[in-house]
Formats: C-alpha cells, sequence, structure tokens
C-alpha cells in the first residue's frame, strides 16, 4: 500500500501544517462510515466494475489511514474525491489493457425499506442506465460531470481534486452536459416510436 | 459563477431523474465491513507491535538505543501480521491480504447467498438501453455476475472444496433462472401474452425454489391482461 501511496503522487489536501492539526484528526472509523458511500459512487460511477467496487474502495481507504494524519480537517471529502478519481482512472486503464467489460449491476445495493419492489427495479434500471449514459462520455468529461452533477461538489473543489484550472473544469463541464444531454435525447428519439407502437 | 446543477434547473427531466438515482446509490453493508476489517487489522498489528517492541526492548536494554526498539518492532509486527492472518483464516473472516487475493476466486465460486437479485423489469429503460446500441438485457443479465464481497460463508466456502460443485450448479441454476425470465419478460414486450403465460408455467415447474419469484409473479400480472379478449369493436 505504501507503493499505491507513491504511485498516486502527490496529492493536495494534505500538508505540513496539517501534522499540527493531528491532535483534531477524527477516528478513520468515524471517517469510513460517514464517506464510504460516497467513495463506492464515486468510484461506480467514474467506470469501476461492480465486481471491484470493494476492492478499490479498500484502497481508498488504505491511502486515507497512511495519510490520516497530514490531511487538513475539513478536507477529507474532497481528498477521498482525489484518491478514488486516480484510482478510477487507473482502474479504467487496466481493464481497456485486458479488454474487459463492466458489468452495470448495482441491485445489491442497499434501499430504503419502505420502496416497493417495483420502485427498487425502477432505480437500479435507471442507475443502470446512468452508467451506460456515463460511459459514453469520454473519461476526462466524465469525471467533471460525475463530480459536479453526482456529488454536487462545487468547481473550485473539483478544480483542486483534478488539478486543473477553474476554466477548463467550466469547458469540460460544459461539453460533457452538451454529451450527456445528446446521448439523453438521442435515447429518447430511438425509444419513442417503438413504444407507441 | 458556477452554473446550475442538471436536477436544480430541470427538475422533472430525465436526466435529472437519472443523476437523482445515481445520487442514491449506496455502499452495501458488507462494503463497509470488509473495509473496516481491511484498515482495524493493520492498525491492530502495528499498535500492537509498536507497544510490545518498546516494551521489549526496555525490558531487555539491548544496545540501550533505537535500533533495538525498531528491530524488536519488526519482529513483533511480522509476528502479529502472522497470528492475525492465521486469526482470520481459523474464524472465516478475510485478511487485508487476503481480500485482495482471494476477489477473484470467491466471485467465481461464492455461495447463493452473494448472488444479488438481478433486476427484471420489462421497462423502456431496457428497450432504450438496446436502442443505443448496448449489449442486451440478456447479454447483462445472464451470465450469474456475483458481488465480491468475501465474509465468513466464502472463506468457508473457500476452504471446503466439496461445497464448490454445488456453489457452481447453483450459479448454473440462476443464469438458467434469469435467460428464462428474461425470455418471458420479452414476450411480454411483443405482447405475446400466451409464450409468456408458457415460459412462467415453465419457470414454476422447473425451479421450486425460484430466486426470481417477484419478477415472474410481475410478469405474470402483465401478462395477464394482454391474454383477455378484447371488448366488442364499435
Amino acid at each position: 500500500m505504501h507503493a499505491l501511496a507513491e504511485s498516486l503522487g502527490p496529492l493536495p489536501f494534505t500538508g505540513v501544517e496539517a501534522h499540527c492539526e493531528a491532535s483534531r484528526a477524527r477516528p478513520l472509523q468515524e471517517l469510513v462510515r460517514e464517506y464510504l458511500s460516497h467513495v463506492y459512487r464515486l468510484l461506480r460511477h467514474l467506470g469501476v466494475p461492480a465486481g471491484d467496487l470493494d476492492d478499490a474502495c479498500q484502497q481508498v481507504f488504505l491511502v486515507l489511514s497512511r495519510k490520516h494524519a497530514t490531511i487538513n480537517p475539513g478536507s477529507e471529502r474532497a481528498f477521498l474525491s482525489s484518491v478514488s478519481a486516480r484510482i478510477a482512472s487507473r482502474w479504467r486503464r487496466t481493464h481497456r489493457r485486458r479488454n474487459e467489460s463492466g458489468n452495470n449491476d448495482l441491485s445489491n445495493q442497499p434501499c430504503a425499506q419502505e420502496t416497493s419492489p417495483e420502485q427498487r427495479l425502477e432505480l437500479a434500471e435507471a442507475q443502470r442506465l446512468l452508467l451506460q449514459l456515463l460511459d459514453s462520455l469520454p473519461d476526462t468529461l466524465r469525471e467533471v460531470f460525475v463530480l459536479f452533477e453526482v456529488e454536487e461538489l462545487t468547481m473550485r473543489d473539483i478544480s483542486e481534486i483534478l488539478a486543473i484550472p477553474q476554466g477548463t473544469v467550466a469547458s469540460r463541464l460544459r461539453v460533457a452536459r452538451s454529451q450527456f444531454h445528446q446521448a439523453v435525447a438521442q435515447l429518447n428519439s430511438t425509444t419513442a416510436p417503438g413504444r407507441s407502437r | 459563477m458556477s452554473p446550475r446543477r442538471v436536477v436544480e434547473e430541470h427538475p422533472h427531466s430525465l436526466e435529472a431523474q437519472l443523476l437523482r438515482a445515481g445520487q442514491a446509490v449506496k455502499a452495501p453493508d458488507a462494503t463497509f465491513s470488509v473495509t473496516m476489517s481491511a484498515l482495524g487489522l493493520g492498525a491492530t498489528a502495528t499498535a500492537a507491535a509498536s507497544v510490545s517492541g518498546t516494551a521489549y526492548a526496555k525490558a531487555w536494554g539491548w544496545f540501550g538505543g533505537a535500533a533495538a526498539k525498531w528491530t524488536a518492532i519488526a519482529i513483533f509486527a511480522a509476528s502479529g501480521t502472522w497470528v492475525a492472518a492465521r486469526l482470520c483464516g481459523w474464524l472465516g473472516a478475510p485478511s487485508a491480504a487476503s481480500i485482495h487475493g482471494t476477489a477473484a476466486q470467491s466471485a467465481a465460486h461464492a455461495t447463493p447467498a452473494h448472488v444479488p437479485e438481478q433486476p427484471q423489469r420489462a421497462s423502456v429503460a431496457v428497450t432504450k438501453i438496446e436502442s443505443l446500441g448496448a449489449p442486451s438485457a440478456v447479454a447483462t443479465l445472464a451470465p450469474p455476475k456475483v458481488s465480491v464481497r468475501p465474509n465468513t460463508k466464502a472463506a468457508s466456502s473457500l476452504s471446503q472444496p466439496k461445497s464448490l460443485p454445488s456453489a457452481a450448479k447453483s450459479d448454473e441454476s440462476l443464469g438458467a433462472e434469469v435467460a428464462l425470465i428474461d425470455a418471458a419478460r420479452r414476450a411480454v414486450d411483443e405482447k405475446q401474452s400466451s409464450r409468456a403465460l408458457a415460459l412462467l408455467q415453465q419457470h414454476d415447474r422447473q425451479f421450486t425454489k425460484p430466486r426470481l419469484a417477484q419478477e415472474a409473479a410481475l410478469l405474470r400480472a402483465r401478462a395477464l391482461p394482454l391474454k383477455q379478449p378484447a371488448g366488442p369493436q364499435e
């Protein structure tokens, strides 16, 4: 895991001054409890196959455990997002090399008890469709789009997480939204005649 | 200035609905347990080794310096990790090292408990995905893809080779069940109610303990109204 943390390069949201804040660092268990769903969702939407999500989550939190003392308090979410984006990027490259296809099944995820089976199926179907549409976006656009539209991070946070200027974030977001909108429109236009029959 | 998000700008659009569905994704409890065990094992071993190493070096006063302490810590860390790994093996819990190594194995040999319910729905969405040139529903659903959530059952199934054939057989039966349900769903989509009902009847006969009973019931409920004769022509 040392090798993993080093291979990820210098991570934002850490620093020497943060060592002074180490006494105020939150317990690791608390961080896992609070941010696991965020990391899981982010990894999934950034293209990590469902079968590899547990492994990828562990990698992210193992990096967190190593850098825990050096993370600025309050920056944990951004730090985890940054690590998740890098790990997902590496995962995508690996899978492309292996020429593997991901599995879009998210049906094993927990749902609120009060939802009916029909609602759960609809939700799973919508999630599958979203992943399918996200797969059609290029990686650089996908990262920005997911962080902004799904994770609802600010442009400033995204620029720090991805280490790109805010202007680049804005332009990528604009293009990503346009492509996503076109994909959804294409979806509607191709299915509407079929459904009306 | 930050642009408005799609879910705020067009809350009722299909895009917003899809994005909201994406926001609803949550990590399963098993992922939390596995992550915690992976983190907890390393932290416990290191802390225990540090305390033991310091005490040992102090008690014996070997070389009287930091080298003795760190040598002792290294020895205790190695032995502590070995003991923890053995304990995990005995208790059936996955260790940090074994989780990575056995992920593929547990996926291949997982017991039926690890097989998630496949989403079966004759919906607009499936048609939409297919129309985009994506793999068909059969292609995505038919292989019994199992989640990689090592737990005690997975560990025990790995350590007991005798249980492997039954797990493989169970996976096969799930694949057959999914294929049958999917065929019925396509029949319903094509408004071939008789064929759909026949397939569902075959499903009932073939699988005494069906895992997709809810999906079958849903399809039957959709197929039955199609079978009813149409009302008098005006």
